[in-house]
């Protein structure tokens, strides 16, 4: 008996309203205090806002990372159960209304209900009935008529589904938090990529490691676009092959706002960023022997060019952004800006070495005499960059979108749709016909009020004119 | 030009404010009318000024939604409020609401026209804004926020009328009854609480887009989150408690403040994703 009454107990917690808005306030309160604490900062940044005490006190209550702390995500947890018990308690409720009942109330239930009004007809005959039939359709709409001896029923029902709101938001909100649990089983990650380069694993957010994926994501090309004057940038793209056991299955362009989606794992154009390692185009002014003009050509770095109207081909084979010279007289950039570019330029002619030689940016005249018949300059060097792809696998997400539409759906009908029930219910005895009507509406109950009147004036009207 | 058009509202709706203070202080009904009537004027430009500026934006080269800075969202969020006080007006048969709701517009317009902090360049979008959800996100957050703004109005009202019942009644006239005010109130709750709904999951479904997470608990999110939280807690003691009246004026207060830290505290106070708006 003991245990039944304290399981009770439990069981009315639980469902209590009282619980739910405890709950709700708990976790704004937690939200507020989550937005002034900045989540997951260094320590030092802890210290220099809330000083030395703060800083303990955050990291005991695990502040630094509140929404992902056990404590929050036990709060969550027991909100979900609190509407898992509530949904639960309250659905067979809906589900006999939901099923309609064929018993129709007697005029003591009638009477009993919010709205009820009694006429006495004394004269009541089938056209009668007809009248009354036609008053409850235009105002409520068609009813459905029972008889039973001397009594008749009318009723009209309008709505009834709309009780099936409680059940959606509700169902929504547990369907959007099961979605959110279902997606720590995905992951989250970066990739980069430069102009032609591929790879088949990420590095995940948390630097936990990589995620190797089953396939491999190749970016075939970058482009940037700056808006005029002020520099900023307007739109960047990178063109991305998904290639799976060499063979190439989908190309796609892929640009802010508009992802590549392969077995459920999304690349988005996250940032892009300039070369580090020396690669991207060169271009060149090349000066023939007894020619008036020179000519324009650019190479990428590590492949070559045919000078138009010769038989010489010039390699770029490496190119360095601030040239120097190590103690073994080995070139290296002593940084990556472009303090001192310097290009390792190769001709052949039909096959056979013309010469070879550094040139300058910056010293065009530097190694003039080395170029063979040729006088080339640097005209411009375009770094390659590199695309960078937030990659992420949420197998929840399917859940939380349904989860959204189902709470927009059921909030819809909770608050614009309500359940209407009105009885006209018509007893004839010696001194004429008594003439009960009823209705109640779950909802909204001041339009309906003000229609059942409407309804209660004209059978009024009907019965001076019977 | 789409400023001039603004500039003109902003004085537009204080003359209004001001002619609404005297139609309720004289309880003029033709003052009333006129207030009306130059509120539809008023919006009329309002609306211009917002196409206007929306068109410049393509004659820049820029094309895109008047929605993306400070400037353009406290003009968009008195556009939202003003049609939805109209709308009120008619449904509900009532100037009175005006005396609040007029304030709140004209000084959100003017802030935005004067104050030094705002800027009402019309700048080009970075990539990640280059989206048509900015429209129906920022669309839906404002209706919701307006309908809040409206909730709270009443609730004011109301919590006046209450205190001010015991000594004189006859200035409660102009305003609708308090079973009025109390439907109003929820009414506007309801869907200031549909359409944040509605915002919040727009935001999510174009932040899944732009940058693979419909989640990350920055602080505008958060706190959106939190003003669905209080809103829901408020609907919930409403619909299943039965709470009415006073209490209920009270809650919707308590929610709109929310609301008003989720629009500009978060903004002025805390960084984060929308840092931008």
């Amino acid at each position: 008996m003991a245990t039944k009454n304290f399981s009770t107990l439990v069981w009315r917690f639980l469902i209590s309203l009282r619980l739910t808005l405890f709950l709700l306030l708990i976790l704004a309160a937690a939200c507020i205090i989550g937005t002034i604490v900045p989540q997951k900062a260094p320590q030092a940044e802890y210290i220099g806002i809330f000083g030395e005490a703060g800083l303990r006190i955050i990291e005991a209550c695990l502040l630094y990372d509140l929404f992902g702390s056990w404590w929050f995500q036990a709060t969550m947890a027991f909100f979900a159960l609190n509407l898992i018990c509530c949904t639960l308690h309250r659905t067979p409720r809906i589900w006999r209304v939901l099923r309609g009942s064929s018993v129709q109330p007697n005029s003591s239930t009638l009477a009993g209900m919010s709205c009820c009004q009694t006429v006495r007809f004394e004269n009541f005959d089938n056209a009668c009935e007809q009248h009354i039939t036609r008053e409850l359709s235009s105002v409520f709409g068609s009813p459905s008529i029972q008889r039973q001896g001397e009594a008749t029923t009318l009723f009209v029902e309008k709505g009834r589904w709309s009780r099936l709101g409680f059940w959606l938001t509700h169902t929504a909100v547990l369907l959007i938090m099961a979605g959110s649990v279902l997606g720590h089983l995905g992951f989250k990650g970066f990739m980069q990529l430069y102009e032609g380069d591929q790879a088949d694993a990420i590095v995940l957010s948390d630097r936990s490691g990589t995620q190797p994926l089953d396939f491999t994501v190749r970016c075939n090309s970058f482009e940037v676009s700056f808006y005029e004057n002020t520099g900023r940038p307007q739109a960047y793209l990178s063109s991305l092959t998904v290639i799976e056991k060499g063979s190439e299955i989908l190309t796609k362009e892929i640009r802010v706002n508009d992802p590549l989606i392969y077995k459920g794992i999304y690349f988005y154009q996250s940032t892009y960023g300039t070369d580090s390692k020396g690669r991207g185009t060169v271009h060149f002014s090349i000066m023939s022997p007894n020619a008036t003009e020179s000519q324009r050509v650019h190479v990428k770095v590590g492949s070559s060019v045919m000078l138009p109207g010769t038989q010489d081909e010039f390699f770029v084979d490496s190119f360095i952004a601030d040239f120097a010279l190590d103690e073994h007289n080995h070139p290296f950039s002593r940084s990556q800006n472009l303090n001192n570019p310097a290009v390792l330029l190769r001709a052949q002619r039909d096959g056979e070495p013309l010469f070879t030689s550094w040139l300058f940016a910056r010293h065009q005249d530097f190694h003039g005499d080395q170029t063979g018949p040729y006088q080339i300059r640097i005209t411009n060097f375009e770094p390659s960059y590199f695309t960078g792809l937030q990659v992420a696998k949420d197998p929840g997400v399917g859940f939380v979108w349904a989860g959204c539409a189902f709470l927009l759906i059921g909030m819809y009908i909770a608050f614009f749709c309500s359940h209407r029930r009105v009885w006209v219910h018509c007893e004839q005895n010696q001194d004429g016909c008594l003439v009960t009507v009823a209705g109640e509406a779950n909802k909204h109950k001041i339009p309906f009020k003000k229609d059942f009147s409407i309804l209660c004036e004209r059978l009024a009207k009907l019965k001076e004119t019977a | 030009m789409s400023s001039t058009f603004l500039g003109i509202t902003t004085i537009g709706y204080l003359l209004c404010m001001t002619l609404c203070f005297c139609c309720v202080f004289f309880k003029s009904k033709k003052l009333g009318r006129i207030v009306t009537a130059l509120v539809v004027i008023v919006a009329v430009v309002h609306t211009a000024g917002l196409g206007l500026r929306w068109w410049e934006s393509y004659q820049m080269g820029h094309g895109r939604v008047p929605l993306t800075n400070l400037y353009e969202a406290l003009i968009g969020l008195s556009w939202t409020t003003v049609l939805l006080y109209l709308y009120i007006e008619l449904r509900y048969k009532t100037r009175a609401l005006g005396v609040l709701l007029l304030p709140i517009i004209s000084v959100s317009m003017a802030y935005a026209s004067l104050s030094p902090t705002v800027s009402s360049t019309i700048d080009p979008l970075i990539p990640a804004l280059q989206s048509n959800w900015l429209t129906y996100h920022v669309i839906t957050c404002f209706i919701g926020y307006s309908a809040f703004a409206v909730s709270c109005c009443t609730a004011f009202v109301y919590l006046f009328k209450v205190r001010g019942k015991a000594a004189h009644d006859e200035n409660g006239a102009l305003f609708p009854s308090l079973d009025r005010l109390d439907e109003i109130t929820y009414r506007m709750t309801a869907i200031g609480f549909l359409m944040l709904s509605l915002g919040i999951i727009t935001g999510a479904v174009w932040a899944n887009y732009a940058w693979g997470s419909y989640w990350s608990w920055d602080p505008k999110e958060t706190w959106s989150l939190i003003t669905w939280f209080v809103y829901a807690a408020v609907l919930h003691a409403r619909i299943t408690r039965g709470w009415r009246g006073r209490r209920m004026a009270i809650l919707s207060i308590i929610g709109f403040a929310c609301v008003l830290f989720t629009f500009l505290g978060v903004n002025y106070l805390l960084s984060g994703l929308h840092s931008y708006a």
